[in-house]
């Protein structure tokens, strides 16, 4: 009678001479353990994604460019009344095709500019400011439809963020971050809203 | 291999294959297009948690920590805040129907309000949807556990290179106090070097965007976004229809005769069609500054029911009115020539308060524009400009009364006041003409509220008088 215990037969021959019923037992073993490994995993990985964090030296990567070329109006306001004191960028998708809306914002002049795909909209007067503006570190340029979150911080080199998650019933996949005088708002991974604020001096 | 077993091989081999297909099989979901939606609750998301006051406070029975979460309040819930634009959005287009004549019943504008019905009701559940998740949040079991750790661990990690603090606070704060204010400081972080704040009025732009008055930024950025948005949707939708048509429009086309011109201009295009003057090489020019003048606001029967009883007396009397007015002695606002489409645009904001002996008010205002003409006056030596603000007031009060104290030696009484504070927006005319004497720079004359301003239940009211042009501020063409 041969015994699968028998130490003089080969692992194959005893792998081929395992009952049926240890296979199924084995197997139901490993897909628990992988069914509970991969739930812990993702359970903890949920449940930390979905906490707001301060990350520190992210020590982006690459050399600074410009992701997005200007058009001809955005040439005339940068000519004109020079790099915007704020600005807030919207990205999205009409019938299927990217689309970039913008507002730049002067406050000394009190003046707002929109531009859509880069085409001058409407300008609007605002109240202007009498105090000093300390200028924003970044530039509408910086910053390209549906960039990657690597991508937005080797372009704008920012180290440091406080990012939140948002909720499922919100916007699925949605996270927003804060840096240094910038929030900007991701879904899945893809740059969806840039806003740069203005800082006011104080005496 | 036993056929029992190998076939028990192949079932898990199948299984895992399955295990690994499943999810490859919606990677194509995650690939939908990227909606104007999306992008504007991502905005409103991120200006609503940059403000402290748009929260409540921490969720029933929570604790600082991981699994701490801010309660945010529901009158500031994106998605109602996303509502409130397609509700104006519906409104104007309806209206723009109407004033082409079109009536209720009118096949256009029933198709309008009925694909309204289906957004307004969509993102109302949605707004419904999120206010329940938010009410019924409770940390998990892992959530907590993350919690524990966290503490134990400072709340500090390192992540290849990278430091990543969980929001796990010592300090016997929560997190709905510290995560807004957590937000607030790496926005502002330059305000340990170089004392700046965030610029007060991007707040109040923020504020006006989603807070109580939120109109003239929807009719302004976020109204012709969603309108573009939807006007290209509905060409995608017709373009089907449009292509299966055409052969029949082309033959109707060639039997009634080629279509003029003119019968294919659009209204808009017909309107923008006029003849260039010698203006329009003159472009946008701007007046900005603190003006001086005389400046109210007029709430006319501001408090009525006014207590007046035995014990407390809040009677009118001969120092005050039911009426109150605000005011100042200057205005900084700004108005935006555009010769170009012969347009002007005032827009200011600000806080006014008096401190009178029977009455304290506060008023609150933010005026924009809503329709402004400039034109050259008949010497043409300068200009004229008018038109329509739309201002959102709130107006604070308190009111002095006499309360009374009956004693046997008579009424020993003393002063006490009463609160009050009323909202509104109001449609508010300006006129003005500058002072050049056909050359650049000069002044300016501005006079903004109504002929009778008591005549009007809340207005307000500026006149500034030979106030300061640019010195470059071009006269018209000769």
């Amino acid at each position: 009678m041969t015994s699968w215990k028998d130490p003089n037969k080969s692992a194959r021959y005893m792998f081929r001479h395992w009952p049926a019923w240890l296979v199924l037992a084995t197997g139901c073993a490993l897909a628990v353990t992988a069914i509970g490994a991969v739930g812990l995993v993702l359970t903890t990985r949920g449940a930390l994604s979905h906490s707001a964090r301060l990350v520190n030296g992210a020590a982006p990567q690459g050399p600074e460019r410009s992701p997005h070329p200007l058009g001809e109006d955005h040439a005339l306001a940068l000519r004109d009344h020079g790099v915007p004191q704020a600005f807030t960028l919207l990205f999205y998708e009409e019938v299927g095709a990217p689309v970039r809306a913008e507002t730049w914002t002067y406050y000394r002049e009190g003046l707002e500019i929109d531009f859509v795909d880069g085409e001058l909209q409407r300008e609007r007067a605002i109240n202007a400011a009498s105090g000093e503006i300390v200028p924003a570190p970044y530039r509408p340029d910086q910053f390209a439809a549906f960039m990657s979150l690597p991508e937005l911080l080797a372009s704008a080199q920012i180290n440091d963020y406080f990012v939140m998650p948002l909720e499922e019933e919100l916007v699925a996949g949605g996270e927003i971050y804060y840096a240094d005088e910038i929030m900007f708002g991701m879904k899945d991974g893809r740059l969806r809203y840039v806003q740069v604020l203005a800082l006011e001096a104080q005496e | 291999m036993r056929p029992l077993t190998s076939r028990l091989l192949h079932l898990w081999l199948v299984l895992g294959l399955l295990a690994g297909v499943l999810p490859a099989c919606n990677m194509p979901l995650a690939a939908r297009e990227a909606t104007l939606d999306e992008a504007l609750l991502v905005m409103y998301a991120a200006q609503m948690r940059l403000m402290p006051e748009s929260f409540e406070g921490l969720a029933a029975g929570g604790r600082p920590g991981l699994a701490a979460r801010p309660v945010q309040k529901k009158s500031l819930n994106e998605v109602q805040a996303l509502l409130t634009a397609y509700e104006i959005y519906y409104a104007d287009v309806v209206g723009g129907l109407e004033k082409q004549g079109y009536t209720s019943d009118h096949p256009l504008v029933v198709s309008v309000w009925n694909e309204m019905k289906v957004k307004t009701s969509a993102l109302r559940d949605q707004r419904d949807a999120l206010e329940a998740a938010r009410a019924r949040w409770r940390p998990s079991g892992i959530q907590r556990f993350g919690d524990w750790l966290g503490r134990r661990v400072a709340g500090v990690m390192n992540f290849t290179g990278r430091t990543v603090q969980f929001v796990v606070e010592e300090v016997p704060a929560t997190v709905v106090q510290v995560a807004p204010e957590l937000a607030r400081q790496v926005v502002q972080e330059k305000v340990q070097r170089e004392k700046s704040k965030l610029f007060e009025r991007g707040f109040q732009i923020l504020a006006r965007k989603i807070g109580p008055t939120p109109v003239a930024i929807l009719r302004e950025v976020i109204i012709p976004l969603i309108k573009r948005n939807q006007e290209r949707q509905e060409r995608k939708r017709q373009a089907t229809r449009v292509a299966l048509t055409a052969a029949a429009a082309a033959a109707q086309t060639a039997a009634v005769g080629r279509v003029t011109p003119e019968a294919d201009e659009t209204p808009e295009e017909a309107a923008t069609a006029e003849e260039p003057t010698p203006e329009d090489k003159l472009g946008m020019w701007t007046a900005a500054g603190e003006y001086p003048g005389v400046f109210d606001v007029w709430w006319n029967n501001y408090w009525t029911g006014l207590p007046d009883d035995m014990d407390k007396d809040c009677r009118p009397t001969g120092h005050a009115d039911v009426g109150v007015i605000a005011g100042a002695e200057s205005l900084p606002f700004s108005m935006r020539f555009d010769f170009n489409r012969k347009t002007v645009q005032l827009a200011f904001d600000g806080m006014v308060s008096e401190d009178f002996t029977y009455f304290v008010p506060t008023a609150t205002f933010a005026a924009r524009t809503v329709e402004g003409w400039v034109r050259a006056n008949a010497e043409r030596t300068g200009w004229e400009f008018g038109g329509e603000l739309e201002v959102a007031i709130t107006l604070a009060c308190d009111w002095r009364c006499w309360q009374h104290v009956w004693v046997p030696e008579g009424d020993v009484g003393f002063f006490i006041f009463i609160h009050d504070e009323k909202r509104t927006t109001v449609r508010v005319p300006f006129e003005g003409a500058t002072l050049q004497e056909g050359e650049r720079g000069g002044g300016f004359d501005l006079r903004i509220g109504p002929e009778d301003p008591e005549s009007v239940p809340v207005t307000m009211y500026f006149l500034c008088e030979a106030c300061d042009l640019p010195p470059t501020f071009p006269p018209p063409e000769q």
